[in-house]
């Protein structure tokens, strides 16, 4: 167990360095007509899904801080910036973008791997690794801090119309009174966060889509792996950032 | 054969060694062409597998060498543009059409290729798009895997026609055909050397054919 867990860790964190250090490929026409591909299919394509359950989240989670500790309460904005805005919305967002793209990204790259289709690329003169795995990984480090912003940005706004809905105030007055106590230091921190789970899924996903057998049960098991394995790192990560702030403060 | 292949490149020449036995010798300035012929598909696979590794050796593979999830345009512009200088202003459309031309593709027929995938072509369309490639970024030796198997005579007569292009385009570049041992294997114009890799795992100690 030991072993294998060392392994697969070794794998991931290989990986992260390749993709760190050959990051400066990027810079090439073709490889960044694929990362804005990848930021699209990541990101773009995820926002309806982000947008509904940004909208339902934050209007529940308002409606219920206001019935339990009242609406004009300093403690419900505050719970309202560090519950949902710096907690809620990378997580939410992160298992949104593990559910769809991950999978996506390791059943993706198996059947290339099925097809042989990195021996083909290599042939064709392309570095197979640069052109397949920096694109993915570095797709989710931009798409995910930007879906987290949209989460953030309609999940407070929604609060706030639930808000003014139910207590009758001003929805200048209440939004007034949550960027006053929201605190713009950890607000750059949650996309920080975002941006290393997103690395994460990527890194994982690219991992078991690149690194199973040539055989057909292998793609559904790289998706299985990749997603089960993007669930844990993002928690890790998540806990991990809750651990930083809480030691900082 | 369970010998294990590898292979070399030392000044301009390339050695293929079978258990460090030496067995084929490749100039690789002189052109022309070459061919081994091996027992078995697991042979012709680690042979092919051993030369690749070489810097500056090319694989034509049966399928072309094309990747089937993009469009034939697609593939050629990942194959000629991913090392491009974006400053370059080297036509890859014009000299590809005229690539294609050159191997014999009519002009009609040039200009719907490239929507297609490369399923969707004829065994012969594809080779024809691999020489077009290897035409513009010609290899230091291209080695020809097992095309001729399962092939019919015209068919083969049609692949030896357009690798003749190719020879006519670069003829200080050799070729290695690569074929398995068959009955019927078409002969190959100006093949200056023949060697037979089954011999070598059948008798380990006999000597080299080459």
């Amino acid at each position: 167990m030991n072993s294998f867990t060392n392994n697969r860790l070794g794998a991931y964190l290989l990986l992260a360095w390749f993709a760190a250090s050959r990051r400066r490929e990027l810079r090439r026409p073709l490889l960044r007509e694929q990362l804005q591909h990848q930021i699209y299919a990541a990101g773009v394509t995820a926002l309806p899904v982000i947008a509904v359950l940004a909208m339902l989240t934050g209007a529940t989670l308002v409606t219920q801080l206001a019935a339990l500790v009242g609406a004009d309460s300093d403690l419900t904005q505050r719970m309202v910036f560090l519950g949902l805005f710096f907690e809620l919305a990378p997580l939410l967002s992160a298992l949104v973008v593990v559910a769809r793209s991950s999978a996506g990204i390791a059943s993706e790259l198996a059947v290339m791997h099925l097809h042989d289709e990195f021996t083909t690329l290599r042939r064709l003169g392309v570095p197979a690794a640069d052109y397949l795995l920096l694109p993915r990984v570095f797709g989710l480090v931009v798409a995910l801090p930007a879906v987290t912003a949209c989460f953030q940005a309609i999940a407070v706004g929604s609060g706030w119309l639930a808000t003014a809905l139910i207590e009758g105030r001003p929805l200048a007055e209440t939004a007034g009174r949550f960027l006053d106590l929201a605190d713009p230091w950890l607000a750059m921190v949650s996309l920080l966060k975002s941006a290393v789970m997103g690395a994460a899924v990527g890194i994982i996903a690219c991992h078991h889509g690149s690194s199973g057998k040539g055989s057909t049960q292998a793609i559904s098991g790289a998706a299985i792996q990749a997603v089960g394995g993007g669930l844990i790192a993002v928690f890790v990560v998540d806990v991990a950032f809750a651990a930083l702030v809480y030691a900082l403060r | 054969m369970n010998n294990t292949l590898t292979a070399t490149i030392e000044g301009r020449r390339l050695s293929l060694f079978a258990d460090k036995r030496l067995c084929l010798t490749l100039p690789l300035d002189e052109g022309g062409h070459h061919r081994l012929v091996v027992a078995d598909p697991a042979t012709a696979q680690s042979a092919v597998e051993a030369l690749e590794r070489c810097p500056g050796v090319g694989v034509m593979p049966a399928g072309g060498g094309l990747l089937g999830a993009m469009t034939v345009a697609e593939n050629f512009t990942l194959a000629l543009r991913y090392d491009d200088d974006p400053d370059d202003p080297r036509d890859w459309e014009r000299d590809l059409e005229a690539a294609l031309e050159l191997c014999g593709l009519p002009a009609q027929r040039i200009a719907t290729m490239g929507r297609q995938q490369p399923m969707n072509l004829e065994r012969t369309e594809r080779w024809t798009v691999g020489f077009a490639r290897c035409l513009l970024r010609p290899p230091e030796l291209l080695v020809i895997d097992r095309l001729f198997a399962g092939l019919s005579r015209r068919e083969a007569n049609a692949l030896i026609a357009v690798e003749a292009v190719y020879h006519q385009r670069h003829p200080f570049r050799p070729v290695l055909f690569v074929d398995l041992d068959s009955h019927e294997l078409p002969a190959l114009p100006d093949c200056r050397t023949l060697t037979e890799l089954a011999e070598l795992a059948e008798t380990a100690e006999a000597p080299c054919p080459c």
